[in-house]
């Protein structure tokens, strides 16, 4: 059973180590090349378990920081540490060059939905109406983040069971259709219960990266770490301001 | 309505003609133009007479006015109506740009005209299907080729991206510096591991793109 789901515009590498840099509060300056490198091939790992096409750029990523790594290891020359550059340097310069326009990014979607609250005398391309704007989207990162924390619940279960394995993923789509038919939203968490089997959770993961893509589906979040709603887009639904009710 | 001697426009035609032609027109007009329409002495003079309008409706409670983008003036409903002006487009949708096209539309804005392999070092990824949109959604256009292999394609924003995003101009945007400063919170190193953004021009060699 093989499906691919391709994201339609992935985030690369550098988004990656950021996310990464940001979530373990890494100084930027000083990165942990050991650390950063286990945790980047852990995400690539993940991505490729669920056959997540990944992009060649994320390899050579990967390759860039193995090499770097091993340029660590290698024992300085004593007296030439003016010369001698630090092997992160390059990519330190090209995470803060592209944080500043991912910064500069955030900055223009702030400036777009603020002109798309008003209208023009002749609306040709009117605006849309957004869904409630309570939360953000989610991104693909904190969906996987979300996705190990399921994995790791059965694993502490330790429950084998056996599952048919002829669960598609366009099943799948078909029950949380039926789910969100009956509700306005449904908790991320909440699609996997009574699942033990890994590969009947990526077939369920599948399915909500399916319809994500397909627009039938809005995952978001009040903060990150918070629990992860899934909507149906243009439902006037929201989340409550404290989060969510748990369970 | 009836009439007012107190808003200063009733009688002077000049207001009335940029009003006409603001309410009739559907991009921006510059002032300039807007002199040039309505024989307007200067176009400060125009400014005037935007000023005054703006005050009017202000002071009126209508529930738009005029707002200056692009280099131009225009009509606009308030912010506030968003939601009842909504409902009358529902329907008629047209997505947000998502994040990867924001990033390479904030590069193009900073750095133009810039090539695809330029963005590309920069973002890390491949950004061909990325442009295509910024393309298709008009906030992008090709603007010229550069030196170098193949001769590239270069890359620019166009007015309409102003327009889209509600900017008078590009001085409208943060600074790249003050962007930077933006992370000031980093722990700075003891030694400059990178050192300070002088002269980033990327004239000469483009950045090189590959990760090796």
């Amino acid at each position: 059973m093989t499906y691919q789901v391709r994201l339609v515009q992935f985030e690369g590498p550098l988004d990656l180590l950021l996310h990464l840099i940001r979530r373990d509060k890494i100084n930027i300056y000083d990165i942990p090349i050991s650390h950063i490198t286990r945790e980047y091939l852990g995400y690539i790992e993940i991505m490729q378990e669920l056959e997540l096409e990944v992009a060649g750029e994320f390899f050579v990523m990967a390759a860039t920081l193995m090499r770097i790594k091993s340029q660590m290891l290698l024992p300085r020359h004593e007296g030439f540490e003016e010369e001698e550059a630090d092997p992160r340097e390059e990519l330190v310069r090209n995470l803060l060059e592209y944080r500043k326009f991912k910064e500069a990014a955030h900055h223009l979607a702030s400036k777009e939905e603020d002109r798309r609250k008003v209208f023009p005398r002749t609306a040709a391309t009117p605006p849309a109406e957004e869904p409630a704007d309570e939360g953000f989207e989610v991104s693909l990162y904190d969906l996987l983040e979300a996705l190990q924390s399921v994995f790791k619940n059965i694993n502490q279960q330790a429950v084998y069971h056996v599952v048919p394995d002829s669960v598609t993923v366009e099943q799948k789509i078909e029950a949380i259709r039926a789910t969100l038919a009956r509700r306005s939203e449904v908790l991320f968490t909440e699609l996997f219960i009574g699942e033990f089997a890994k590969i009947e959770i990526i077939v369920t993961f599948l399915a909500i990266l399916e319809m994500i893509k397909l627009g039938e589906l809005v995952a978001r979040q009040m903060s990150h770490a918070a629990d992860i709603w899934l909507y149906k887009p243009g439902v006037d639904s929201y989340i409550d301001a404290n989060g969510s009710p748990n369970g | 309505m009836d009439e007012n001697t107190d808003t200063g426009i009733d009688d002077r035609s000049i207001e009335r003609e940029v009003e006409a032609l603001l309410f009739a027109s559907d991009i921006p007009l510059a002032a300039a133009k807007l002199a040039a329409l309505t024989g307007a002495p200067s176009s400060r003079r125009v400014l005037e007479a935007i000023g005054a309008l703006s005050r009017f409706y202000g002071e009126s409670g209508r529930g738009f006015t005029i707002v200056e983008v692009a280099g131009g003036y225009q009509l606009t409903t308030l912010p506030e109506f968003s939601g009842v002006v909504s409902r009358l487009f529902k329907g008629r949708k047209k997505a947000k740009l998502t994040l990867p096209a924001l990033e390479t539309l904030a590069i193009v804005a900073y750095k133009q005209p810039i090539s695809r392999m330029q963005i590309e070092a920069i973002r890390g990824v491949n950004c061909d299907g990325v442009l295509a949109t910024l393309i298709e959604r008009e906030v992008i256009s090709i603007s010229g080729r550069g030196e170098g292999i193949g001769k590239p394609y270069l890359y620019s924003t166009t007015k309409k991206f102003l327009e889209y995003m509600g900017l008078k101009d590009f001085g409208d945007l943060p600074s790249l510096d003050e962007l930077e400063r933006r992370f000031a919170f980093d722990a700075e190193p003891s030694k400059p591991l990178v050192p300070p953004p002088g002269n980033q021009s990327d004239d000469g060699g483009a950045p090189d793109a590959d990760g090796q």
